[in-house]
């Protein structure tokens, strides 16, 4: 595997990740008024939305180089 | 005599020596990870009280009223800044590669010296977090949920810092190497961001499993 395909690989494995973090943090939320945990659910949920973004974007751009 | 296959890739498993090897001592790593995180899992499923403070520790800790879990003490934001930091590490030695690879020397200094700051960021973050719990009393043997922790988060940091000496290498005297050779250097440089990865995808699955849950 090259670094590009673990590279996209940990970009997704880090998007799940953010998504599992939002989910618990809104959980901790809403059962206990955790603002901490409802903090941390908007980040990671900004986080993941440009990861996903990102992953798109740098997976086309290093397929470009592959071609050079 | 000429080693081959240092440049290019072997025919039948298409890969050159050193990605080969990298692949192989990262199978060795998912091993010994995998083994702590597996204790990990056996000793909390098997213990009701894996994760409660015992009532006297949680007084001395001034600790009052209800139940209290180990995971409490410990950073999450902190730990979520080291999670940033390590995921922007990951784009960042990838730039380096690609910079690399667009015979792009004076960016690939640039990325990789990003790399090295994270790289020192997270072990200053991971400094202030050990110098707390050390200043409450809390080492590896005061439960297994701290034994547990100081083992994989220590165990990680020393990857970190491993990785980090390589990176400082290849930043500075090793970098010598894209004027003589610059395909075998691109190689190390992808073969250190291949380990540079996994020591990240460690953390992406030690940041939920200890702080979180």
């Amino acid at each position: 595997m090259s670094l590009k395909a673990f590279h996209i690989f940990f970009i997704a494995v880090s998007v799940l990740m953010c998504l599992g973090v939002g989910a618990w943090g809104t959980n901790e939320y809403l059962a206990g008024g955790n603002g901490t945990g409802l903090g941390l659910a908007v980040m990671c949920l900004v986080l993941g939305a440009g990861l996903i973004v990102y992953g798109f974007k740098v997976y086309k751009k290093l397929s470009e180089l592959d071609e050079k | 005599m000429q080693i081959p296959y240092t440049v290019e890739a072997r025919p039948d498993t298409g890969l050159y020596n050193a990605k080969l090897g990298i692949w192989l001592f990262l199978a060795s790593e998912v091993m010994l990870f995998g083994a702590l995180f597996s204790s990990y899992i056996l000793l909390r499923t098997g213990d009701p009280g894996f994760m409660t403070i015992p009532h006297d520790v949680a007084e001395a800790l001034g600790l009052h009223g209800e139940a209290h879990r180990w995971s409490d003490e410990l950073s999450v934001p902190l730990a979520f800044v080291n999670t940033l930091v390590l995921i922007f590490s990951s784009i960042t030695i990838v730039m380096s590669w690609a910079s690399l690879r667009l015979k792009e020397f004076g960016k690939f200094r640039l990325w990789l010296g990003l790399t090295i700051l994270c790289a020192l960021g997270f072990m200053g973050i991971k400094a202030i977090e050990y110098s707390t719990k050390f200043a409450h009393h809390l080492y590896p043997e005061t439960s297994n949920f701290l034994g547990i922790y100081f083992t994989l988060t220590g165990l990680h940091g020393l990857h970190v810092v491993g990785g980090l000496i390589v990176l400082v290498y290849l930043w500075g005297p090793g970098s010598k190497m894209w004027k003589t050779a610059p395909q075998r250097f691109i190689n190390r440089v992808e073969t250190v961001g291949l380990y540079w990865h996994f020591v990240d995808l460690v953390w992406i699955f030690l940041f939920p499993t200890i702080y979180l849950l």
